[in-house]
């Protein structure tokens, strides 16, 4: 296992959740992957980064994502996992599960009264769990609260 | 005045938003729009696609009124640079969106950090209110005092 972190999202407010969430002193030894566009490539200009397909809600991308996300996970052997969602991370996260990695997952500040689904699905998988509204905390009995 | 209009990185249009930005602000206020995936070429005002980060703060920091849709980060920005905004969720029935931005929306509305609109024919009067204070928005406030980069970081020392 590498001294490497994975932090993986979709594009958009789950990247911008993401970046914000990762504490500086460990920058260097993240890895982001996310989908690739004009505005994730600048972005992620100056950092560590690979792309992988949005699987979006279609099961034949989900499986490409899963190949690709194993391709990855073998390349960089990551120590942790943190991700802020959605579906896109789902794969990278089960490989994780498996392989001893640590997960961390942060649901999206923009849910208030309900879960992601992405968040019920992989709550049972995670190590950490944070959540930045009050309300998510007795939804999600194991987790932390905290802010962006 | 300036208004901005933000659309955000959804995959889907907004032309409902777009356009009546477009046609009833357009044409009386300095407005710009991000126009992100939406099909709708504006007439009045001026229009862009994307662009990066350190720009797009720099729009909100020079604008007065933010008109966005109802995005976790495009409100996160304007909120932490603490401006007027007004959001219209994108909504799942009209095919705008296919994650419900409602939500986040009604939540902050509710505590009056921004104002929510559903109905785009209403943004002029919305913005005539803000200005005249008849809507008074408070400042935001985090849930939490503790940074999730902080506890992220103790867990990671706790097991170093």
């Amino acid at each position: 296992m590498s001294n490497y972190i994975i932090a993986i999202s979709s594009a958009g407010g789950h990247l911008f959740e993401l970046m914000k969430s990762i504490p500086n002193n460990i920058e260097d030894r993240v890895v982001y992957i996310t989908f690739k566009n004009n505005l994730t490539k600048e972005t992620l200009l100056n950092k560590k980064h690979f792309f992988v397909i949005d699987p979006h809600i279609s099961k034949i991308k989900y499986l490409i994502n899963s190949l690709q996300s194993l391709f990855y996970f073998i390349k960089i052997r990551p120590k942790m996992i943190i991700s802020t969602g959605a579906g896109i991370a789902i794969p990278m996260i089960l490989f994780g599960n498996l392989f001893n990695s640590k997960i961390i997952f942060i649901e999206t500040g923009a849910r208030t009264n309900s879960n992601s689904k992405t968040a019920e699905f992989i709550y049972k998988y995670c190590d950490l769990f944070i959540v930045q509204n009050k309300s998510q905390l007795n939804r999600f009995p194991n987790s932390k609260l905290g802010s962006l | 005045m300036n208004i901005l209009c933000l659309t955000g990185t959804n995959p889907y249009s907004f032309e409902r938003l777009v356009s009546s930005v477009d046609v009833v602000l357009g044409p009386k206020y300095n407005v710009s729009i991000q126009l992100g995936n939406t099909n709708y070429k504006p007439n009045f005002a001026k229009s862009f696609v994307f662009c990066s980060r350190d720009e797009m703060l720099h729009l909100i920091k020079s604008s007065d009124i933010i008109i966005t849709q109802g995005g976790f980060g495009s409100i996160s920005d304007a909120l932490s640079l603490g401006k007027k905004i007004i959001a219209v969720p994108r909504l799942m029935k009209l095919n705008e969106c296919q994650d419900n931005q409602t939500e986040i929306v009604n939540y902050y509305a509710k505590k009056q950090y921004l104002v929510s609109c559903y109905d785009v024919t209403k943004l002029e009067e919305i913005i005539l209110d803000l200005l005249n204070d008849k809507i008074v928005l408070l400042p935001f406030v985090p849930e939490s005092e503790i940074k999730i980069s902080d506890i992220i970081s103790n867990y990671i020392k706790s097991f170093n």
